[in-house]
């Protein structure tokens, strides 16, 4: 069912997903109905307002506001035009010369998650292996040419990429981006973490991986089984899967 | 209260952080809250002995920088759930900490836990004090050379000059066949020119190799290594234990026997 008002709930800020076909009329309605309802939920917290799905006028925008002070107890402190912003992080990043029509279109749809996204749209490149005690962390993503040893650790706002075998520590999304991912050629670490979630290796098989390893190295590491992988965040929990198309369909959805 | 006991040696390579783990562990079985303190910053590895290298998220210079609370910092034992570790930032080095910082950790803690034993780093800088600033006692590790002998001799020197007045010593190593036929020192001949009391005296033993490298101290197995960490352990307690027959040969008849 499509619902003529959707409260969503962020970190910092409420999203009002608004339907395009209902009267503003009714809308209003039904936003007090909803902050009624939602007001025991979202407490009194002073929170931006994120309004999607349809434009609001001024007016209209001073109203919404106004319903919501007066059915909950949440204090707007300022409205952030989604749009306008995005238009604004596009034209910084791309150049002006690409299809402004497209931007628009891209810009309309695109969640904040995006914005912030497309905002670390370059990266580190780091020549050589991390060895314990090394550390790289910047709001980039980061490429490593070469393998993160235990001990070392690799901190970025955005995504890491490890063109080697991981066995240190790697943070991605370290500002709170879930859609970053850790993606290795071997990705064996002793800890991964994204945004605030944190994966740890298991301990059980501690005893039989000095005899793996060994065995590994004797049968000539069979290529077939190093597939790149990747960890990233799924229902919240941190899952690794090998890096192939599976992984990047959904990742381009 | 509980206890601050520093591990120490001067000398690298003669089995503190091994020693560290095993009577931290000791310890925990015998029903002990124990809190481990690894202060070798930028060269950590009691987490790796301990196994638990995985669950570090933050470490003792997070606790002294106030970055994180102490309590966030301990990492608490996969198998004793009194046994608590507090890694060693590896990114950092030891002038990040002070021996006063220290001081004041070790008595928050102390309130708090029966024994905080601290791995301190070897040599005699800035790790070393920082190591000892807090200590009520000291555990000095040797094995039977010169070498490791002439360095205990010098940390107990120094230990005394910073008023820590209870210094035992463990005898690390030892090989009752080469002690057997004179080719090596035996832990009388140690205390003979340390002069300090004995605690402990454990054998070279290839199940430390093995326990270690699986991240799980062997204290209280059955391995002569084992029984000889759980005696001074026991001793720690205020315990008089004998000392345990080194000699390879008859344990391993007695071992059968006891079977």
């Amino acid at each position: 069912m499509n619902q003529a008002v959707t409260i969503k709930g962020t970190k910092s800020g409420i999203i009002l997903v608004l339907d395009k076909e209902t009267p503003f009329e009714d809308i209003k309605v039904e936003a007090a109905k909803r902050f009624e309802e939602a007001s025991g939920f979202l407490g009194h917290n002073a929170m931006g307002l994120i309004v999607r799905g349809r434009r609001l006028s001024e007016q209209e925008e001073n109203e919404i506001v106004n319903i919501i002070t007066e059915h909950s107890q949440l204090r707007i402190v300022c409205v952030i035009d989604e749009e306008s912003e995005a238009k604004r992080l596009f034209e910084s990043v791309n150049s002006p010369d690409k299809e402004s029509v497209e931007e628009n279109v891209s810009a309309d749809s695109e969640t904040v998650e995006q914005i912030v996204h497309d905002y670390s749209n370059n990266a580190l490149i780091y020549n050589g292996n991390l060895r314990s005690g090394q550390d790289i962390s910047c709001e980039q993503n980061v490429v490593i040419l070469g393998d993160v040893k235990p001990g070392a650790s690799v901190v970025s706002y955005g995504s890491i990429f490890i063109l080697g075998e991981l066995r240190g520590n790697a943070f991605a999304g370290a500002g709170g981006d879930k859609n970053a991912f850790v993606m290795a050629l071997d990705l064996n670490p002793l800890q991964v973490r994204i945004a605030d979630s944190i994966a740890i290796s298991p301990d059980a098989e501690k005893s039989t991986k000095f005899r793996l390893r060994k065995k590994k190295l004797l049968a000539n590491a069979d290529s077939k089984s190093n597939e790149p992988e990747v960890a990233y965040i799924e229902n919240g929990h941190i899952v690794k899967t090998s890096y192939g198309p599976a992984f990047l369909r959904q990742l381009n959805k | 209260m509980g206890e601050v006991i520093v591990v120490t040696s001067g000398k690298g390579g003669v089995g503190k952080t091994t020693t560290t783990a095993n009577i931290g562990t000791g310890l925990a079985k015998l029903n002990k809250k124990v809190v481990l303190i690894d202060t070798d910053i930028g060269l950590r590895n009691l987490d790796v002995v301990m196994g638990l290298e995985n669950r570090i998220v933050y470490n003792l210079v997070d606790v002294i920088e106030g970055n994180c609370k102490r309590n966030q910092a301990l990492i608490r034992d996969k198998r004793y759930e009194n046994l608590f570790l507090l890694p060693a930032a590896q990114t950092k080095d030891k002038t990040s900490v002070t021996p006063e910082q220290m001081k004041k950790l070790t008595e928050e803690l102390k309130e708090e836990f029966d024994y905080v034993i601290l791995d301190c780093p070897a040599g005699i800088e800035q790790g070393f004090k920082n190591a000892i600033a807090g200590a009520d006692r000291a555990l000095v590790v040797t094995t039977p050379e010169v070498s490791a002998v002439r360095d205990a001799d010098r940390i107990i020197g120094l230990l005394e000059a910073n008023e820590i007045k209870k210094t035992h010593l463990i005898v690390n190593r030892l090989r009752a066949d080469m002690v057997k036929r004179g080719d090596m020192m035996s832990a009388d001949d140690v205390i003979d020119i340390l002069a300090v009391d004995l605690i402990g005296q454990v054998p070279d033993d290839e199940s430390i190799v093995v326990a270690t490298n699986n991240g799980e101290p062997l204290v209280g197995d059955s391995s002569l290594a084992g029984q000889a960490y759980m005696n001074i352990c026991r001793r720690i307690e205020g315990e008089q234990v004998p000392f345990l027959d080194l000699d390879p040969k008859k344990g391993i008849f007695s071992w059968f026997k006891k079977k």
